[in-house]
This record gives structure tokens, C-alpha cells and sequence, in this order.
């Protein structure tokens, strides 16, 4: 009887040791919060039918991972391996500066012309599609997982771990 | 002591002794008490590679699209938007053995200014607005010559360094952070 409890003990100290670390990597990770592992400022010349101005207007993008959402189910320890399963990159902000609104060019001259409101909200409109269309082609959320995989195995490995998976939504891209 | 108080002083010393080994190293009673986290990396030149490895996640990238035009004397007139792209940020692997100061949970690291990386106008890479006439090669290149300055202008007067420079000493301390360092200075 008293064998078996000392067992139970033993066993329980080796499994604590494995969920201790676990905890510990995602408090770590937890520290990162909404991490912007990518940084984008694109500049577009937004040119509307009909019209001879050509603007410009600037918007600043932010994609990464939001570490707060990983929890017990995302780190699985064996050893010197290394199992993590997490969020998705995502966009995690998109701001398009209206005051970087500058006139580029108009009838072969340079200068800036007021615009009226009507005129300032269908260029703001063809911005933002314009915008997105370019963060689509940059395809940030991809360089986002790219980015991340490398830095996350870059972290364990230098911590001693030998062998790391990243997953993101289940899909394995490192091993 | 009673054979079945003996068998229960010696599970308990079993496990204690388990945990001991485990974490190969014999706690402080305040470490016992509290259960601090200590950096996972002390070593000064371990450190430093992992910081290094890093230095892909710091940069800011700027696309930016730039108006170049040209009227020649019969009136052909070219408006076209040139694509380029600038890589600017604080450049890690500069780093070195002097620029870090390492004491218990603080640390302190001396890093290089924010640095335009890799500038990037690409002359296959435009939208033509507005053409008037024929265009050779030749003639689009001499419009294009001026787009990288025209480039390097606007990140200088939108102070996309400075920018650079915010972001990469804010994921230097994030990731500092992960590694267990409570005192973080970035000078």
C-alpha cells in the first residue's frame, strides 16, 4: 500500500516537471502579447477616373500573433521536444493616415489644391481598396508565419530544446 | 517511527529529491518560497546569438509607389509610378560582447542606431498613368534614375528611421522579457 503511494508520489513529481516548464514557456510567451512580427508603411498614388490630380495617401500595417490566446492545449513538452500550436497570424492594426494626403501631381504643375469634401471621401474610398489590394500582394500574414517560426525556434533552441514543432491552425510549418 | 510512517517520510523525500534533480540545480529557501523565474539564458555569449538570430523580426518595410514625369519638346508627355522599397531598422547583428551588461534578472544593452538596410527601385516595377507618344527604353530609364532619390526623400521627411528605431527597441525588450529579464535598459 505505502509502496504504491510513494510511487504515485514519484510519478507525480515527474509529470509536474513537464506541466511546471509548459507553464512557465507560455507566461513567457503570454509577456509577448499582440506581437506585430511584421511592419509595413505603404505608399500609394491614388489616381480617380476622370479627375487629372494624382494623390498620394500613406498607411502604416501591423501583422502578428496575439500570444494572450495561448494557453495549456498550445505547448506539449517531451524532453528536449517542443510541440507549439498556435493562433493564426493576423492583421492587427491597418491605419491610413489622412494627413499624409498630398497632391503628386496636376496639369503638369505641383502645387496643392484644396479638395472638397465630396472629393476627399471618394479618395479616401479608392484608397482603402487600393491599400488592400497592396496588402493582399504582399501576403503579410504569410511572411507573419514565416517571421514567427523562425524567431520561435531560434528562442527554444537557444534555451536547450533540440527539437521544435510550429504549428499554426494545424498546419505544420516547421519540423 | 512506525514502519508506515517510515514509508511516507521516505515518498516524500522521493519526490522532493526527483523534483531537486530535475531542475538540476538545489533551490534557495527563498527560491522554495516564492518559486522565482530566473533569465533562461545567462550566458553573455549565448545571448547575444539568440539576439542576433533575431534580427530579421526588426525592420520596417516601406513600399512606396513615386510619381516620375517627363514632357519632351513635341509635347509627349509620361506619367508613370515607380515602385520601391526600403528595409530600415535596427541591425542586430552588430551587436557584440561589449554592447551587453548582464547582472541577475537585469540587463543592458547598448544598440546600434536604426540603419536603412536595403534600398530598392526596381525598373521593371511601375504602373504607366499617362502616356502621350512613343517612349523608348532608353528614355524610360533616364525618367526612373530619379526616382530613388525622389525615394529617399520622402522616407527622410516621414522620419521612417525614427520609426524603425521605436519599434525595434520595443521587441528587443519583449523578447528579453521571454527570456526571464525583469530590468531591461536599452540604451
Amino acid at each position: 500500500m505505502y509502496r504504491i503511494i510513494s510511487f504515485l508520489l514519484i510519478s507525480l513529481a515527474i509529470g509536474c516537471k513537464g506541466a511546471k516548464q509548459e507553464a512557465k514557456h507560455i507566461t513567457a510567451l503570454q509577456e509577448l502579447k499582440n506581437f506585430p512580427i511584421v511592419e509595413v508603411s505603404i505608399r500609394e498614388i491614388i489616381h480617380l477616373p476622370k479627375e487629372s490630380n494624382l494623390l498620394s495617401l500613406e498607411a502604416s500595417v501591423k501583422a502578428g500573433i496575439d500570444f494572450t490566446e495561448i494557453d495549456t492545449t498550445s505547448i506539449h513538452i517531451d524532453d528536449d521536444k517542443i510541440r507549439l500550436t498556435l493562433p493564426k497570424p493576423k492583421m492587427i492594426s491597418f491605419e491610413v493616415d489622412p494627413q499624409s494626403l498630398e497632391l503628386e501631381y496636376h496639369s503638369g504643375t505641383r502645387s496643392r489644391l484644396p479638395l472638397t469634401p465630396d472629393q476627399r471621401k471618394n479618395i479616401m474610398a479608392a484608397a482603402e481598396k487600393q491599400l488592400n489590394d497592396k496588402i493582399d500582394s504582399l501576403q503579410l500574414i504569410r511572411v507573419a508565419e514565416e517571421k514567427t517560426t523562425a524567431f520561435l525556434a531560434s528562442y527554444f533552441q537557444s534555451i536547450g530544446y533540440t527539437k521544435i514543432s510550429i504549428r499554426f491552425n494545424h498546419i505544420n510549418t516547421h519540423d | 517511527m512506525t514502519k508506515k510512517t517510515k514509508w511516507i517520510l521516505y515518498g516524500i523525500i522521493a519526490f522532493i529529491v526527483i523534483i531537486l534533480l530535475r531542475q538540476k540545480e538545489v533551490p534557495t529557501s527563498s527560491q522554495v518560497l516564492w518559486t522565482p523565474v530566473s533569465p533562461l539564458v545567462k550566458d553573455k555569449l549565448k545571448l547575444i546569438d539568440a539576439i542576433r538570430a533575431n534580427y530579421r523580426l526588426l525592420p520596417i518595410t516601406a513600399y512606396h509607389e513615386i510619381i516620375l514625369d517627363s514632357v519632351k519638346p513635341a509635347g509627349e508627355t509620361l506619367i508613370i509610378a515607380s515602385k520601391a522599397t526600403c528595409q530600415a531598422g535596427i541591425d542586430l547583428r552588430l551587436i557584440n560582447d561589449a554592447d551587453i551588461y548582464i547582472e541577475d534578472d537585469s540587463i543592458a544593452i547598448q544598440l546600434p542606431p536604426s540603419e536603412i538596410i536595403d534600398i530598392h527601385v526596381d525598373p521593371s516595377a511601375f504602373r504607366t498613368i499617362a502616356q502621350k507618344g512613343a517612349w523608348t527604353n532608353e528614355e524610360m530609364i533616364v525618367i526612373q534614375s530619379k526616382a530613388k532619390q525622389i525615394f529617399e526623400k520622402n522616407i527622410q521627411r516621414k522620419n521612417l528611421l525614427g520609426h524603425a528605431e521605436i519599434r525595434g527597441r520595443s521587441i528587443v525588450e519583449s523578447v528579453l522579457r521571454t527570456y526571464g529579464y525583469k530590468r531591461i535598459m536599452l540604451f
